[in-house]
């Protein structure tokens, strides 16, 4: 070793020297290549002055948005020494780039409308996006969500998810559930099923201005369809099992699961009369489950066909079925990735028997696992801009719906407590 | 025991036998919704609903007792096999890039001397400059990479060091390159941190701002061949995601 260190020394001075020589002016230059990568350094700090209540309010909303948006985060306002009281509604951007923030929210509540600004440190005292908002108080949320999903169309070039809203499935008795819907972080919840029944398996039209979901009501497990506050309307009432709807991209048709024949099969009918347009499944199996890709192009769904129950890609006449889970012996309800150009799933897979959720890339065949050792995570749902994903979850910090960014890095937040389960995470809210 | 006996024993065992059946249906009857009552068919459709909730597949069922599957699990993939990849037209991802160093002429591009170097000496091109560096180098360093430390065991290390400081957020997508410079005292100790050339790209250059300022100082002095360039001239780096 010592000879070809005293030679790995003499070349390095060897090379030095010319280097030194030549490198008067501008020194040595080495590269460095490859960062880590990491969430965006946002600061929410409390409001600059106006109206205290709303002002609290609006920095709550704020933060919880930029906290689950999945590309941010918010850092420590402990970490700011400057004075906010004497800054306003401006940025000392030296102090804020002390604090270790990129970019800087301000905000505030008055006489009925909400200033916002959004600063880069690094592009000094200029806001680099500003928005005012006029409302009541009860429309402070609304019009802070509006604000949060610009601030993430001005960073990611897409728009975000707050706003949107999440139907699911909660026990209202001991033999009755119900389906809810609510905001995404859990607020304004209301039932959606009216009615003392069992109601499951929820889902959102692509609009969001409807809601197809299974129910018992007349002892049958039928397919209703309710618009907005109306009365369901039962679309498909066939012997057997009508189950497990899930919308076309035009809204126009539906893909269920039947048995009229017997054995659960997956058929296309009309989202408007019920009326059978094609059968897309024919076998001895359970075919169930089918949730329709965002082009309209595929369909993906479970069966049992191969043994266990897994998941299976089809295209949307039925052609082309092929499994593509290939982890574990139990893999269930599938949930396409909402984002354009992306082929990718989400779903529920056993392992070390407890349950799951991860997702897979259909093009890289990249695999994902968004829970892992939290208790049972089932029935995953995207966000509708695809950075995050909503399941129904009973880890330690108690049962609920839970939010999880779709990169499966950080905490998942829960927004509904209680039993919650048949996520369906509805179409981005229209501005 | 007497005949009569024998048959009168018979029929009791048979009376008793049939009770306890008819008392089982009964039992299970009640238990299943059987008898008719609205609680009855309210818990019947509602384990129906459960099952339908697990998509039909099993939930309740433990995998030993579901004889076909694993019978037919050894048909197909192991539970650890990398998923499929389903759509035949896509290629594999793209390979990153070299990144060419273009030196200006009046800066020394070190790392082409370094290669030169190792180029020239057997001993110290067996991990040639394109190979992956490994972590834990052969020096001795947490921080240095074994290709660095074939260079300069300490500048790698100084390197390592802020390269570990380096994080770049995601949604910054864009190119560029920072000219980050910093000068060490005797002790090793970072004195001097600035950047030297800017990228036009806010967030680039926020992140080498950022990463020179929490770079940890180095452990060990400076070696005396390199107090000149460590502590008098700065050692520049050149940050290009």
């Amino acid at each position: 070793m010592l000879p070809i260190q005293a030679l790995r020394l003499c070349a390095f001075l060897l090379a030095l020297a010319p280097a030194v020589a030549a490198a008067q002016p501008g020194g040595a230059v080495i590269d460095i290549n490859d960062p880590k990568r990491s969430k965006y350094p946002l600061a929410v700090p409390p409001a600059a002055g106006g109206d205290s209540e709303a002002g609290r309010l609006v920095a709550e909303v704020a933060a919880f948005d930029m906290k689950v948006a999945g590309v941010f985060r918010v850092v420590d306002n402990s970490a700011y020494r400057g004075d906010l009281a004497g800054e306003g509604m401006r940025i000392d951007e030296v102090k804020w780039k002390e604090s270790g923030a990129f970019g800087v929210m301000k905000f505030k509540a008055s006489g009925g409308s909400i200033d916002f600004k959004l600063y880069e440190v690094q592009k000094g005292d200029r806001p680099v996006l500003e928005r005012t908002y006029k409302g009541s108080k009860d429309d402070v949320r609304k019009l802070t969500h509006m604000w949060c999903n610009e601030v993430v169309k001005y960073y990611t070039g897409e728009p975000g998810f707050f706003g949107s809203k999440i139907a699911f499935v909660t026990r209202t008795g001991r033999k009755s559930k119900a389906v809810m819907a609510m905001d995404f972080d859990g607020h304004g919840a209301y039932s959606v099923s009216k009615n003392k029944s069992i109601n499951i398996l929820p889902a959102w039209s692509p609009r969001g201005d409807k809601i197809a979901f299974t129910s018992y009501m007349r002892d049958n497990p039928d397919i209703y369809v309710v618009t907005g506050g109306g009365r369901p309307v039962r679309t498909s009432y066939r012997y057997g099992m009508n189950t497990g709807a899930s919308w076309s991209p035009d809204g126009s048709k539906l893909a269920v699961t039947l048995s009229k024949d017997g054995n659960p099969e997956i058929y296309v009918i009309d989202s408007y009369s019920g009326k059978i347009l094609r059968r897309l499944t024919n076998n001895r199996a359970i075919d169930s489950g089918p949730a329709w890709s965002p082009d309209g192009s595929q369909i993906a769904f479970v069966s049992d066909r191969e043994g266990g129950p897994q998941i299976f890609v089809m295209n949307a006449d039925g052609s082309g079925q092929k499994r593509v889970s290939m982890n574990g012996n139990y893999n269930t309800t599938p949930s396409w990735n909402p984002r354009k150009g992306t082929r990718q799933l989400a779903y529920t897979t056993r392992a070390d028997r407890t349950f799951d959720i991860v997702t897979l890339d259909l093009k890289s065949g990249a695999y994902v696992r968004i829970t892992q050792g939290e208790g049972v995570n089932e029935e995953p749902s995207w966000a509708p801009n695809g950075r995050a994903i909503a399941f129904a979850s009973t880890r330690s910090g108690g049962a609920g719906v839970y939010i999880a960014n779709s990169d499966g890095t950080g905490d998942a937040v829960r927004v509904w407590k209680g039993t919650g389960t048949s996520v369906d995470w509805g179409p981005a809210p229209s501005q | 025991m007497k005949r009569g006996e024998l048959h009168f024993a018979g029929l009791s065992a048979t009376f008793l036998l049939h009770a306890s059946i008819v008392a089982i249906l009964l039992a299970r009857g009640e238990d299943s919704g059987c008898g008719g009552g609205d609680d009855a068919d309210a818990a019947a459709r509602f384990n129906e609903s459960q099952t339908i909730e697990a998509s039909l597949a099993f939930k309740a069922v433990e995998p030993k007792d579901r004889q076909p599957q694993k019978e037919k699990k050894k048909k197909y993939q192991p539970d650890d096999k990398a998923p499929v990849v389903f759509d035949p037209d896509a290629g594999p991802p793209p390979p990153h890039p070299d990144h060419e160093v273009k030196v200006k002429p009046d800066e020394v591009d070190i790392n082409s001397v370094l290669k030169k170097n190792r180029d020239q000496h057997p001993d110290l091109s067996s991990t040639g400059a394109d190979e992956i560096p490994k972590e834990g180098s052969a020096a001795g360093s947490e921080w240095g990479t074994e290709k660095d430390a074939h260079g300069d065991p300490y500048a790698g290390e100084l390197k390592g060091r802020i390269h570990s400081a380096w994080e770049l957020p995601s949604i910054e997508q864009g190119t560029g390159e920072v000219l980050g410079c910093v000068k060490l005292d005797k002790d090793g100790k970072i004195v001097d941190r600035f950047v030297k050339k800017k990228s036009g790209n806010a967030n680039l250059d926020r992140s080498v701002e950022l990463a020179l300022k929490q770079a940890p100082d180095m452990k060990e002095p400076v070696p005396d061949d390199m107090i000149d360039l460590m502590t008098v001239k700065g050692i520049c780096f050149r940050f290009k995601p």
